[in-house]
């Protein structure tokens, strides 16, 4: 039993969200406190150390700081801190300062998520609702990192461009050719005052690159129709001095790509998802010009230690899958680069043109840690095995030799350049796609759905992308495929009972473990290709995917927002696990060991894993029932 | 060996603590000598506390009673409240005048168990642990009559005492005329010399609150003092 001290009681129940508890569990959870004292000046949290307990102020105040060391929060007796630290990993995001002699009451980890799982007003005080776990957790990601010192301002280029809203579409696709901008803002009617821009009012609308293609070309209006016919009218501005990742949350919210940036009620800039993606790429630039500096395998393969850095570093300051998946694949794209042009240089330039395909998750953008090479070449028409077979085979040999001294290990399948089985023609590669989609066969197609996501690296990538748009023109129209696909990417099932039938794989070290990518983030990568695939989609990354399933009728509403999270989140635990074991120098992998994981993380498992389920189901019924017999 | 008379304590721990393992004990009494002594060199920012108050009938160690003890596990770093305790015991000695002071009513004691009951229990959270007091002429002096009375046994062991610590520093910072003067300390009672460090005052007094005031009140003296790297024995008393 434990005991109770009254005064604790009184204290901590006079403030939210206790409050809102009965009064035993105040009781209880008074009963499991630590305390501790702080002189000021100290440090009570430091930034990356682990934590395991909500902390409140008894008496004394403190300051939270980002980790830019820029002033965060003030905090005093009655207020709490550290829930974002072990809501999230468990590591203290905000480090925070005892500015006066401070009581610390530590509430353990355990005992909160045990109230912000049976209380609502409790949790919701966090804002840890059960219903949207995925949604929270994404967002909370975004959260003090490097973007939430940035202003959005700062990376905006001011003066937009703008029209009147009887001004045509015609007109409107010169201006924004002229400007080099991807988006244009209409105004009502145009006032130019000192500015050059109307003053008075805020603008009706908004017209993008994508409108002027889903609206104007897809639809075949005219170019004389007026941008007021054309243009979206919900227009979602944003503050002048917002930060960075507000910006990204409001477009992520709002499914818009750009936001005019308003400043007394005057619009003074246009922030678009291309300016955030470019600002967040930065860090992985670095190692990219090293590689192209390289020139022998042996300095590449030396510098291919730094690529894990680069992951850490990126999740530490709160970069999202998205984010690190392509950063990843841009530097694992550039070393393919930079060791076709050290073949090049050694064997001579090619006899005849090709393309050197990324095949798999590189081609999606979608890499990660640990990751076997797999490629492929497109050979010209000219191609003759007996003139030019033996250079292709010396450049393939020497490019996947490389990239598996980089780290990029062979493929256990042998889908590589260096295999002759991959240095096709293109109109062999066409035939051989036509033969897997019109001739489908489940067990052919288990080995070969790597291959339907592609994307050129070097040469003529033309050639990829008449080989995409091929496959899909061709996959569309056979609901065989489709079904054949279905089937396979329902083969591997999530661990759907999380807690009691938690389906476990024995790792190499013989301790269980799950692994979250053959039974997470794949089976779902899978799901999301064969929609992409049905519904003609060009893309290959899988968020861009769901990006054009949101625009078709093919799911259900809401479904592919859903999607896009459960996969945000399992990529999320996957490149968390793989940071965590970088740091702590042991080999990262893809596997996750339950009871390393927090409650909180188990739940947004658990979520994830309920929304492939669903959606293998889906699948099922939409691709395969009628195929039966 | 003979029971030490009352507010005398060894010359040597050590040495009272082997003779302690010669005698014929009670098995509970017994378990607690055996538990060696903190090593010379251990540090303060090593050590496991155990701080410990109680209430009594009066402030005459041989005339009045114990009535509740509150026992309150800590470091330096961390006070353990899941691991705390709460006794209240029977005695015949409660006055008006000492339950206006603890609150803790004749129908409290009467439902209580006796202290020779709880004994046991108590001296097994305390074996092994560096015992912390806020003026140890009352918590050792009482713990040691009542079982001297009980079962004719020495009950003794070192403590570290916040209120001989706070005592210490202030007469170091006392300047060298004060001292001259033999001007008075500032007050060492437990709520002042919390305030020094800026510690909340506890409204509802007990034996395990006045325990747990006692921790905080030396994590706050470790802290300013730097006391982290002090062996453990240059605070003992």
């Amino acid at each position: 039993m434990s005991i109770e001290i009254q005064d604790i009681i009184t204290f901590v129940s006079a403030y939210e969200p206790f409050d809102s508890l009965s009064a035993e569990d105040v009781a209880a959870m008074c009963g499991q406190i630590e305390v501790s004292y702080f002189q000021a000046q100290s440090e009570i949290l430091e930034h990356g150390a682990s934590i395991d307990a909500l902390y409140m102020i008894r008496s004394g105040s403190v300051e939270v700081f980002r980790r830019t060391g820029e002033l965060y929060n003030r905090l005093e007796s009655g207020d709490v801190f550290g829930q974002m630290s072990i809501l999230l990993n468990g590591r203290v995001r905000y480090p925070v300062r005892a500015i006066e002699d401070t009581l610390i009451y530590r509430i353990p980890a355990e005992k909160f998520f045990d109230l912000c799982d049976r209380i609502a007003d409790f949790s919701d005080y966090f804002e840890v609702n059960e219903h949207s776990t995925l949604q929270q957790e994404v967002q909370s990601q975004n959260d003090n990192n490097d973007m939430t010192s940035v202003r959005v301002r700062d990376i905006t280029q001011h003066d937009p461009a703008y029209l009147g809203a009887d001004a045509t579409v015609g007109e409107c696709a010169k201006k924004m050719t002229e400007h080099n901008v991807s988006s244009i803002v209409v105004f009502d009617q145009v006032k130019e005052d000192l500015d050059g821009i109307n003053s008075v009012s805020l603008p009706i609308g908004i017209v993008t690159d994508r409108d002027l293609r889903v609206r104007v070309l897809a639809e075949g209006l005219s170019f004389d129709t007026p941008l007021r016919d054309v243009m979206s009218t919900d227009l979602i501005t944003l503050v002048h001095d917002a930060y960075v990742y507000e910006a990204k949350l409001l477009m992520l919210r709002h499914n818009v790509h750009h936001l005019p940036l308003v400043k007394h009620d005057k619009v003074i800039g246009i922030v678009a998802l291309n300016d955030i993606v470019q600002y967040e790429s930065q860090s992985s630039l670095l190692l990219v010009r090293g590689i192209l500096l390289q020139e022998t395998v042996e300095g590449l393969a030396e510098l291919s230690a730094q690529v894990a850095s680069v992951m850490v570093r990126m999740q530490k300051e709160g970069a999202n899958s998205h984010m690190i998946g392509n950063a990843m694949s841009v530097i694992g794209r550039t070393f393919k680069q930079r060791l076709l042009q050290l073949a090049e240089e050694k064997l001579g330039p090619p006899p005849v043109p090709y393309c050197f395909l990324a095949l798999g998750s590189m081609a999606r953008e979608e890499q990660l840690l640990v990751t076997d090479q797999d490629n492929a070449m497109i050979l010209s028409q000219d191609y003759r095995a007996a003139d030019h077979g033996e250079y292709f085979k010396q450049l393939a040999n020497f490019v996947c030799d490389g990239l598996d001294a980089c780290g990029y290990t062979y493929c256990d399948g042998d889908i590589m350049a260096s295999n002759p089985k991959w240095r096709l023609t293109l109109k062999e590669w066409k035939e051989q796609f036509s033969q897997w989609i019109e001739k489908p066969n489940p067990q052919a197609l288990l080995n070969a759905s790597i291959f339907f996501d592609l994307d050129g690296v070097d040469g003529k990538v033309a050639w990829a992308e008449q080989l995409t748009r091929f496959i899909v023109g061709k996959a569309k129209k056979n609901p065989a495929f489709l079904a054949a696909l279905s089937r396979n990417a329902m083969n591997r099932t999530p661990p759907l009972g999380f807690f009691k039938d938690f389906v476990l794989e024995k790792d190499g070290r013989q301790r269980f473990s799950l692994n979250l990518k053959r039974r997470g983030t794949a089976p779902m990568v899978d799901v999301i290709r064969v929609h992409a695939l049905a519904e003609g989609s060009l893309s290959q990354n899988s968020f861009d995917r769901l990006d054009d399933l949101a625009q078709s009728s093919l799911l259900p509403e809401g479904k592919t927002a859903e999607i896009s999270d459960a996969l945000e989140y399992l990529s999320m635990i996957r490149i968390r696990q793989q940071v965590a074991a970088v740091e702590a120098g042991e080999d990262a992998d893809n596997t996750v060991e339950p009871e390393m994981l927090s409650s909180k993380e188990r739940r947004g498992l658990k979520e994830a894993f309920q929304v492939l389920s669903s959606a293998q189901k889906f699948l099922k019924f939409r691709y395969t029932a009628h195929q039966k017999g | 060996m003979a029971l030490l008379p009352y507010q005398v304590i060894p010359n040597d721990w050590d040495e009272f603590y082997s003779e302690q393992v010669q005698e014929s004990l009670l098995e509970s009494l017994d378990t607690f000598y055996h538990q060696p002594l903190l090593d010379p060199q251990q540090t303060i920012g090593a050590t496991d506390f155990v701080a410990l108050d109680i209430e009594t009938t009066g402030l005459n160690a041989q005339q009045d009673d114990i009535v509740s003890i509150g026992l309150v596990p800590f470091d330096h770093q961390r006070i353990y409240l899941a691991k705390a305790k709460h006794w209240v015991v029977s005695s015949h000695r409660l006055t008006p005048e000492s339950v206006m002071v603890h609150g803790i009513t004749h129908t409290d004691v009467a439902q209580a168990p006796s202290l020779k009951s709880v004994l046991p229990e108590i001296m097994e959270s305390l074996q092994g642990k560096q015992v912390v007091v806020h003026y140890r002429y009352m918590e050792r002096e009482f713990m040691r009559t009542a079982v001297a009375e009980l079962c004719q046994q020495n009950f003794l062991f070192p403590v570290i005492d916040t209120l001989e610590i706070e005592a210490r520093y202030l007469r170091e910072n006392q300047t060298l005329m004060a001292r001259f003067m033999n001007k008075q300390l500032p007050s060492l009672r437990l709520l002042y010399a919390r305030e020094r460090y800026h510690l909340p005052a506890y409204e509802n007094h007990n034996a395990l609150v006045d325990a747990l005031a006692t921790a905080e009140l030396l994590q706050a003296q470790i802290a300013n003092h730097q006391l982290t790297k002090k062996p453990v024995r240059a605070l003992w008393y």
